[in-house]
């Protein structure tokens, strides 16, 4: 597979892992966010920050995978305790897709999640 | 010797301004909700003011609006030392002016707003009265230069002192006391046939 | 009085004094101008018609205005309030971010905004107690920078409190905040400094209930 289509598979399998987490209100903000990403990456901007929601970029170092989240946690949950079990359902669920590669991933995918609120 | 010129001091000291300041401290730091309430709270009062500086009530909204978004996005550099509503009263006015400086000037007085429909007490005809003074009141204004019309509207319609005036529209507090004259004297004249 | 070809007047143009030699803007101010004296000129604007003219005038003006005044302002805003707010919300303001948990594999972060809103609330809450500014830094600013600034963290609040709640207003709001980090974020916040600029009066800011509610607690 190319770059571009595990990069994707990366994003959408993060999004529905992190979505799923209990805690996770949702990954900010819908609409405006789609269109906020669609006119970045109009512009070809491959490095601004994304509004929220997903971005996946592979280090060419080594080839390993980053993964960002951002989202807003539902109150009643601890924010840092949401962050780490958000983190340990993208590493499973991006596992498979980066294993089995032959020369596009190293098979590492390192986790970020930032909150952006609590609601 | 009394003078008609004798007012409560501008805006300094007020207890809304404890709330005000705290408020814009918070929405300094990305707190939209505390900005909300600032919008809430001085939207009508700038709303005013524009309106009476340019003239239209359409013009007025999107003035006051693109002020606000405005005074968001250059919060960070808004330190707190003045009052936050002293900052939009300048980020307003400076507007205004600039809609006005732009425009060619107004000879239709067609063109003039319909004055705000007057309050309820008093004789119907005292209130068609005041409704027909205040039109010419408002047609005088609109024949006043823009910084005679911003001067004078926040002198006696927004009591801020000659201070905060000149702050708002750029200009020196004499001048500001010189413009206001010259409005003064222009509209008693104007308005001479309501003596 | 001189005016332009567009009708408006002229800035600067003659100051011509009254009739009876008075400056129209002397008499109304209520100045005296230099080397007049005050009674005479006490005595002579009283009984002079020129000048009691020029303040008639002004007076006449004034009640036109005292009228507008009270008109003013316009209908309601709250179309423009949602209007302004809409572009607020969308508006991209990246902030900085700071560590959530405290264990070695933790990855997560939090907007600084985010925590803020969340500490300033809990501040809030205390009886007569507002917050206002409210950052938070590293601990040891050197030090942050060598880690992957993920290290302990110190909280600054600034808060305006009512004489009632002044004697421990500091360990009051010290106390509430360090829960929420530890409760509600899960930061690793080590000090808080508390810092009253300003005194509360009971009749503004908190409802009375000494629940202090959100940035519209003003009474009006």
């Amino acid at each position: 597979m190319t770059e571009r289509i595990v990069r994707s598979e990366l994003e959408r399998a993060a999004a529905a892992a992190a979505r799923a987490t209990d805690g996770v209100a949702f990954l900010r903000p819908g609409l405006t966010g789609l269109l906020r990403a669609a006119a970045t990456s109009a512009t070809g901007s491959r490095y601004a920050s994304p509004p929220e929601g997903v971005r996946a970029l592979r280090n060419s170092a080594d080839g390993s995978w980053d993964v960002e989240l951002r989202l807003t946690v539902r109150r009643g949950h601890r924010a840092a305790d949401v962050t780490r079990a958000v983190r340990l359902a993208v590493e499973m669920a991006t596992r498979p897709v980066v294993q089995g590669e032959d020369g596009t991933g190293g098979g590492q995918v390192s986790v970020t999640a930032i909150v952006t609120g609590i609601v | 010797m009394p003078g008609l010129d004798s007012r409560a001091p501008g805006l300094s000291g007020t207890r809304a301004e404890l709330d005000d300041a705290l408020l814009s401290a918070r929405a300094r730091e990305g707190d939209e909700e505390a900005f909300a309430a600032l919008v809430r709270r001085h939207a009508p009062t700038l709303l005013g003011l524009a309106n009476r500086i340019l003239g239209d009530p359409a013009e007025a909204e999107d003035a006051v609006q693109d002020a606000f978004v405005s005074a968001w996005r250059r919060l960070p550099e808004f330190r707190g030392d003045a009052a936050f509503l002293t900052w939009m009263y300048r980020i307003v006015t400076n507007r205004c002016l600039n809609r006005l400086r732009s425009r060619r000037p107004m000879t239709d007085l067609d063109a003039l707003p319909e004055p705000a429909a007057p309050l309820q007490e008093g004789s119907p005809a005292r209130a068609a009265e005041s409704n027909a003074a205040l039109a010419d009141l408002t047609a005088a204004l609109a024949e006043l230069s823009p910084e005679q019309r911003a001067c004078w509207v926040l002198r006696e319609l927004h009591l801020l002192s000659y201070e905060e005036i000149a702050e708002a529209v750029g200009i020196g507090p004499a001048a500001v006391r010189g413009r206001i004259f010259r409005a003064r004297r222009f509209l008693t004249e104007a308005m001479s046939e309501w003596r | 009085m001189a005016l332009n070809a567009d009708r408006q007047p002229v800035d600067g143009a003659d100051d011509g004094p009254l009739p009876c030699g008075r400056s129209l803007e002397a008499v109304w101010e209520g100045t005296v101008e230099r080397g007049r004296s005050p009674a005479a000129e006490a005595a002579h604007r009283g009984s002079c018609p020129h000048c009691s003219a020029a303040l008639a005038d002004l007076r006449t003006l004034d009640a036109l205005v005292t009228a507008a005044r009270e008109l003013d302002p316009p209908g309601g805003t709250d179309a423009l309030t949602a209007r302004v707010m809409d572009v607020v919300r969308l508006e991209l303001r990246p902030g900085r971010t700071l560590p959530l948990g405290t264990r070695p594999d933790d990855t997560g972060w939090i907007f600084e905004s985010a925590a803020a809103r969340e500490l300033r609330a809990a501040a809030d809450g205390l009886p007569g107690i507002r917050a206002g500014s409210c950052r938070v830094r590293p601990l040891d600013v050197g030090a942050a920078e060598v880690g992957q600034g993920r290290g302990p963290l110190r909280v600054h609040v600034e808060v305006a409190a009512s004489l009632e709640a002044l004697p421990t207003a500091a360990e009051a709001v010290r106390g509430a905040l360090f829960a929420v980090a530890e409760r509600v974020l899960g930061m690793d916040v080590r000090e808080i400094d508390v810092r009253v600029v300003d005194v509360l009066h009971e009749d503004m800011g908190t409802d009375g209930t000494g629940t202090g509610h959100g940035p519209e607690g003003s009474a009006g």
